[in-house]
C-alpha cells in the first residue's frame, strides 16, 4: 500500500538475522518435535507447525529484504550498528522505505493458492505424510469432522483464512492472489458444500468462505497508481473471469460469505449482481442440491449486499437491461436500507423467499 | 541391551525440551527490535502486532509441550509398573 516507514538500517538487518535464526532453529528442530512427542503418544496437535515454520521463512525473507533495501538508500551504505544508547546515531541514519515492498507477495499469493487448492481438495495443506499419518493413527488433537475433514484439515483451513484475513490491506499481495486465485476461489462454496456434512457448510469451510469474500472485496476496492492514472488494482481480465464464471452459485456465495456491501467497490458488485440476476433469469444457475431450502439463494446474496451498498443497487436500477422483477426487488431492498432497516434483522427472508420465486 | 522405553522417552523428551528452549531463545531475542529503536511507522507497527499474534501460537505449543513430557514419562512409569507387577 506505498506505506513508508523510517527505518534504521542496522538495526532492520539484525531484525533480519535473528528472523533467520528462529526459522533456522524452527525448520531444524520443529519435525523433530513433532516426531518425538507423537512418538510418545502426545495429545497436542503439530499441525501449525509447518504453516508455522512457513511463516518465519517468509518473515525472515521479508525483512532482509527490507534490510538490503534500507541500506542501499542509506548513506553511507553500511550503517554502523546503533551505540548502546544511540539515539543519536539512530537518528542519522534512518531511511524512508516502503514497508510492503518486499517482492514476496506473489510467492506468498502463489503458495495460499496452493494452499487453498488443497483445502477447498480435503487434502492436508501441510503435505506432509506425517501429520496424515498422525490423524490416521488417531493423533489428530482435533479430532473433529465438522466439515467432513480430519482435524489437521480443520486446523489447516483455519490457519488458511487468517493468512488471508491478514493481508487484506497487501495491494500486492491481493493482486497476485487473485491473478492466481480465480480457477479454485470462484468455484469453492461448491467444492466445499459437496464435502460438507449435513449442514451447509461447516465452521471452517465458512471461515475460507468469508476470507475469500473479505479479500476479494478489499481488492475490488482498491486502484493502482494515484490520481488521475489510477486504475482498479483487479484487472478487467480477473472481472471476466468473475463474472463470466459458469457458476454463479458458487461466486454468489463469496459474496454472501464476504463483508457488508459497503465494503465493496460499487462498480464491481453491482457487475458480480447483474452476472448473478442474468444467470438466475436465464436458468444459467445451478443451485447444489445440499443447498436447497437452505439459507443460501444467489439472487438474495447480491441483492442484499447491493442493497447495502446502496450506489451499486443505483446502478443496477439505471440500467435498463435489468429485468422488472429484479428491479423490484432491489427497489425494496434499497427502501428498506434507506429506512434505516438492517436486512439481516429483518426482511431478509421475505427477500430470499422472493428471489427463489423468481423464474 | 537396549534402553528400557522409559530411560527412551526421557532422552528424546530431553532432547525435544533442549530444541523447543533454543527456538523459545530465538523467540524471544525477537521483539527488542520491534519498535523506534528500528523504525518509527504505522505499517512497521502492525507488523509487529501481527507477528506477536502469529508467533503466539508457536509460544504456547512450545510451552503445552514441555508441560506434557512429564505426564508422559509418567505413563511409561506406570504401564512399566503394572508389567513388572504382573
Amino acid at each position: 500500500m506505498d506505506e513508508f516507514v523510517g527505518v534504521e538500517p542496522a538495526g532492520l538487518q539484525e531484525l533480519a538475522r535473528r528472523l533467520q535464526r528462529l526459522e533456522s532453529l524452527l525448520a531444524e528442530h520443529g519435525p523433530t518435535i513433532q516426531r518425538k512427542m507423537l512418538q510418545w503418544d502426545s495429545t497436542l496437535s503439530f499441525a501449525a507447525l509447518p504453516h508455522l515454520a512457513d511463516e518465519a521463512l517468509r518473515d525472515a525473507r521479508d525483512m532482509a529484504a527490507r534490510a538490503a533495501k534500507a541500506l542501499t538508500l542509506a548513506d553511507p551504505p553500511s550503517a554502523p550498528a546503533p551505540a548502546s544508547g544511540g539515539s543519536p546515531a539512530t537518528s542519522a541514519t534512518t531511511v524512508r522505505l516502503d514497508w510492503e515492498a518486499t517482492g514476496h507477495a506473489g510467492e506468498q499469493a502463489e503458495r495460499h493458492v496452493e494452499a487453498l487448492s488443497r483445502v477447498v481438495a480435503g487434502e492436508n495443506p501441510a503435505g506432509g505424510s506425517p501429520v496424515e499419518g498422525n490423524a490416521a493413527n488417531g493423533h489428530a488433537a482435533n479430532g473433529g469432522a465438522a466439515d467432513g475433514n480430519a482435524g489437521h484439515g480443520n486446523a489447516a483451513a483455519r490457519l488458511l483464512a487468517e493468512d488471508l484475513v491478514r493481508r487484506l490491506g497487501d495491494a500486492g499481495y491481493l493482486a497476485a492472489f487473485w491473478g492466481q486465485a480465480c480457477p479454485v476461489a470462484l468455484q469453492a462454496a461448491r467444492t466445499l458444500i459437496n464435502r460438507a456434512g449435513p449442514g451447509l457448510f461447516g465452521p471452517e469451510s465458512a471461515s475460507i468462505l468469508r476470507a475469500l469474500g473479505g479479500a476479494l472485496a478489499a481488492a475490488t476496492r482498491m486502484r493502482r497508481g494515484n490520481g488521475p492514472d489510477a486504475r482498479p488494482l483487479l484487472p478487467d481480465a480477473v472481472l471476466d473471469e468473475i463474472t463470466k464464471h459458469p457458476d454463479q452459485w458458487s461466486v454468489a456465495m463469496l459474496v454472501k460469505y464476504g463483508p457488508d456491501g459497503r465494503s465493496w467497490d460499487c462498480d464491481i458488485l453491482a457487475a458480480i449482481t447483474r452476472a448473478v440476476l442474468e444467470a438466475h433469469s436465464t436458468g444459467r444457475i445451478d443451485l447444489p442440491d445440499r443447498a436447497r431450502g437452505t439459507d443460501s439463494d444467489p439472487v438474495a446474496a447480491v441483492l442484499r449486499r447491493a442493497a447495502e451498498n446502496g450506489r451499486a443497487a443505483r446502478r443496477l436500477l439505471d440500467d435498463p437491461a435489468t429485468c422488472p422483477e429484479h428491479a423490484a426487488l432491489l427497489r425494496e431492498a434499497l427502501a428498506r436500507v434507506s429506512a434505516g432497516e438492517h436486512l439481516d434483522d429483518a426482511g431478509e427472508g421475505e427477500l430470499e423467499q422472493r428471489g427463489r420465486d423468481q423464474p | 541391551m537396549p534402553p528400557s522405553p522409559v530411560a527412551q522417552c526421557r532422552a528424546d523428551m530431553a532432547e525435544v525440551a533442549e530444541a523447543a528452549g533454543e527456538i523459545l531463545q530465538a523467540l524471544a531475542a525477537v521483539p527488542p527490535l520491534f519498535g523506534d529503536a528500528t523504525w518509527h511507522g504505522a505499517a512497521a507497527d502492525r507488523w509487529a502486532a501481527d507477528w506477536y499474534a502469529r508467533y503466539a501460537r508457536l509460544v504456547r505449543l512450545l510451552h503445552d509441550v514441555l508441560a506434557e513430557q512429564p505426564h508422559l514419562i509418567a505413563r511409561l512409569e506406570e504401564a512399566e509398573r503394572r508389567k513388572v507387577a504382573l
